[in-house]
């Protein structure tokens, strides 16, 4: 190994920077996603709160795309010093990819900047504010090629092609894992910055001190916990594309990911997704107070709520509490106590996994349609709404951060002792598989790193500007 | 998506704060109580008592996981059941309660990761493992034992003098250079008594080492001895570590696949 990191070692410096790189990413690609829609709906509607929604979000973006920079550098002097054997070889494999990776970053930049500068400018005319439109949908653009080319990448670290040595470019960027990871990303980074825009306006919720204030971020809250609920709910189908193509390009993976070595760490995301779906239920429940008449729906969302918390305990109820294949019941512990019992057998399989996962989902539909029932026949009150409903929008950013955190975590240990699955090894001190435990450390440090950074660009963007003013 | 800013049913009117505590105290909990209370009896009383041949008998960690779902669920109930808490008073609470809320979920989270299961596999002895071979490494270019001076590591671009064997795949070699003798073993000999039995040309087509010197078939003995003085014993067993590391070209290569 040519160089370590003195105290923490190479693999946790790695993790560390390439996590937080990944989180910043993921909210620069996916919250202009919905800006430029909520900048359309803006213009078509008149209404005022879709321009100050994007326009707000916009300056979370342009403010964290620096940090984004910031740290994808420190990803890559951390590749470059420890793990130049890995880097060396994916650029040696995909120069041309990294190539274009540079001048995409390089455009998106340029239309990002243009994107946020331009927006009083071009706001005079409608002609001008659908130029302004245009811009952000080519920043879109760029910045989904700029994911496609590094999925390219991590897609091929996971699913490179069996024959590598006579693969063509092509064939190395088009692996099994590529096209799987894109949809799983693309919908992951869309949920991802709903989150965070519902985790922004509740910061704001709570530290604004006028009426006007407060409506508008609770409307914020609500739309930004709907995009991501709504993204949300069709992740556990991209993640079960994704696992597929692993498991029909080396069924091994598959084995290692169900069934040994990260079984535990399916336990924790199931658990974790159930957390979210609870939280943006329990926010459902605290916005029928804004509107008039809502509460009469109670008893119905209390039923919703216990068929849900019904499935969530068989989602994620192990089959078995061995960690691996290989291991065996502790001393004094009879292999019995640690399986599924035989009448119950069947809450281990796949079926009813699948079964519990739709159950939450159709449920969680169910809430939003009696949310859209209460509508239909009170008024909404925009800022009437128990504090508790703000508390909840950061604690499904928090849920939603740390399990992105967590399947980072799988995506990269599923390759085992390799860099490269099956044509690189790594020869690191860190090739081994680390624990669960080690890894909800590893994604605690990370979500609450990559908090502190975003209070810090709130903070920077909004609570400092105000009080200039 | 509808138009709430021109929707009749959105309301214009000055938000008025919900009250909190509107709820008692004891309506808030009795029914999650209850269900908590009845979940638990069920679990840790009646579920014992069940035949084995009914083929229901969950073992302890599931009882645990289960106990914890049923408390999980009471909270949850228990916090709809709550009513409108008062919203923080001051910059300073508002700051402190985000962070409390932010902290406490990556902390339980996090608490459930390390609780899960006993883990599987010790990390520290591969990272104890890989410094000692990183310390080996530089005991191998230290002018103390000035191993280069004859020998190469040409997997690992270390060209030193070709007097000695190359020790690229020193590590995988060993294994059948003294037959009944560990690799670790013959490796460690070869360092503290060189001339006890001598490394094979790759010419000769042979695996095992020779005790006698044979100009045909083994490298001269030319290795100096005392190196047991000259080197601690911590370096010597870092030196072993690290030469037990080198597998060969392919390996280094990691393409031994």
């Amino acid at each position: 190994m040519p160089l370590d990191i003195p105290l923490i070692g190479a693999r946790t410096a790695l993790w560390l920077v390439a996590q937080i790189h990944l989180f910043l990413a993921a909210f620069v690609l996916g919250a202009p996603i919905f800006i430029v829609i909520s900048e359309w709906l803006g213009l078509q509607t008149r209404d005022p709160r879709y321009e100050r929604l994007a326009r707000e979000t916009m300056k979370v973006v342009a403010i964290a795309y620096s940090l984004t920079a910031v740290f994808g550098v420190l990803f890559a002097f951390v590749l470059m010093g420890p793990y130049q054997l890995l880097t060396n070889y994916l650029f040696r494999a995909l120069y041309p990819v990294w190539a274009l990776y540079g001048l995409f970053i390089l455009l998106e930049t340029v239309c990002m900047y243009l994107y946020w500068y331009t927006w009083g400018p071009l706001s005079a005319t409608t002609v001008r504010k659908w130029m302004h439109i245009g811009i952000g949908v080519v920043l879109n653009v760029l910045g989904t090629i700029v994911m496609l080319l590094m999925n390219a990448v991590a897609g091929f670290m996971n699913t490179p092609p069996k024959a590598i040595e006579t693969a063509t470019l092509w064939e190395l960027v088009n692996n099994a894992a590529w096209w799987p990871l894109n949809l799983h990303r693309f919908l992951g980074n869309i949920t991802f910055g709903g989150f965070v825009v519902a985790l922004f306006a509740a910061f704001m919720f709570l530290t604004s001190r006028t009426g006007e204030d407060r409506k508008f971020y609770d409307w914020m809250g609500y739309i930004g916990n709907l995009i991501g609920v709504g993204a949300l709910m069709t992740m556990p189908l991209a993640g079960y594309v994704l696992a597929k193509e692993l498991f029909l390009y080396d069924a091994q993976l598959a084995t290692f990911m169900m069934a040994d070595k990260l079984s535990g760490y399916f336990v924790m995301q199931g658990l974790l997704v159930v957390l979210l779906f609870l939280g943006a239920n329990f926010y459902m429940w605290l916005s029928m107070q804004r509107i008039e008449g809502g509460p009469r729906f109670a008893p119905h969302m209390k039923a919703v709520f216990g068929v849900l918390l019904a499935g969530g305990v068989i989602w994620v109820v192990p089959q078995n509490f061995f960690p691996d294949l290989l291991s065996k019941a502790p001393p004094g512990v009879s292999e019995q106590a640690l399986i599924l019992p035989e009448r119950f057998a069947f809450l281990g399989l796949m079926v009813a996994k699948a079964l519990a996962v739709t159950a939450i989902i159709i449920m969680t539909f169910v809430t939003y349609l009696l949310y859209r029932r209460a509508r239909a026949t009170g008024r909404i009150v925009w800022g009437r709404i128990d504090p508790m409903a703000q508390y909840v929008l950061i604690f499904i950013p928090a849920v939603a951060v740390y399990l992105m955190g967590l399947m980072g975590a799988i995506r990269s240990l599923t390759r085992m002792d390799y860099h490269v699955y099956g044509a690189l090894k790594d020869l690191t001190p860190y090739w081994y598989v680390v624990t669960l435990g080690h890894s909800s450390v590893m994604a605690a440090i990370t979500t609450v790193s990559f908090f502190l950074l975003l209070v810090f660009v709130f903070w920077v963007g909004f609570v400092m500007g105000k009080a200039h003013e | 998506m509808s138009d709430p800013g021109t929707d009749p049913r959105e309301a214009r009117i000055e938000a008025v704060p919900l009250t909190p505590g509107a709820k008692g105290g004891w309506r808030r909990v009795k029914g999650p109580g209850i269900f908590a209370l009845a979940g638990l009896a069920a679990i840790w009383v009646l579920l014992p008592m069940v035949s084995d041949s009914w083929g229901i008998r969950f073992g302890a960690p599931y009882r645990v996981f289960f106990s914890l779902a049923v408390l999980g669920s009471a909270l949850f109930f228990i916090l709809l059941n709550w009513g409108p808490i008062p919203a923080p008073g001051s910059p300073l609470t508002t700051f402190a309660s985000i962070f409390l809320v932010y902290g406490a979920t990556v902390g339980g989270v996090m608490s459930f990761g390390l609780w899960y299961y006993p883990q599987f596999e010790i990390p520290k002895p591969a990272v104890e493992q890989a410094r000692a071979q990183e310390r080996g490494k530089q005991a191998f270019l230290s002018p103390a034992a000035n191993c280069f001076a004859c020998h190469s590591i040409e997997a690992l671009g270390i060209r030193g003098g070709t007097r000695g064997p190359d020790l690229s795949a020193v590590g995988a070699q060993a294994e059948a250079r003294k037959s009944g003798t560990p690799a670790e073993d013959y490796i460690r000999e070869s360092i503290v008594n060189p001339a006890a039995c001598l490394t094979p040309l790759p010419a000769s087509g042979l695996a095992e080492c020779l005790p006698a010197a044979d100009p045909a078939r083994t490298y001269p003995p030319l290795m100096p001895p005392g190196f047991k003085d000259r080197l601690s014993d911590e370096q010597i067993n870092d030196l072993v570590t690290f030469l037990m590391g080198l597998k060969g070209l392919a390996e280094q290569d990691g393409k031994s696949r």
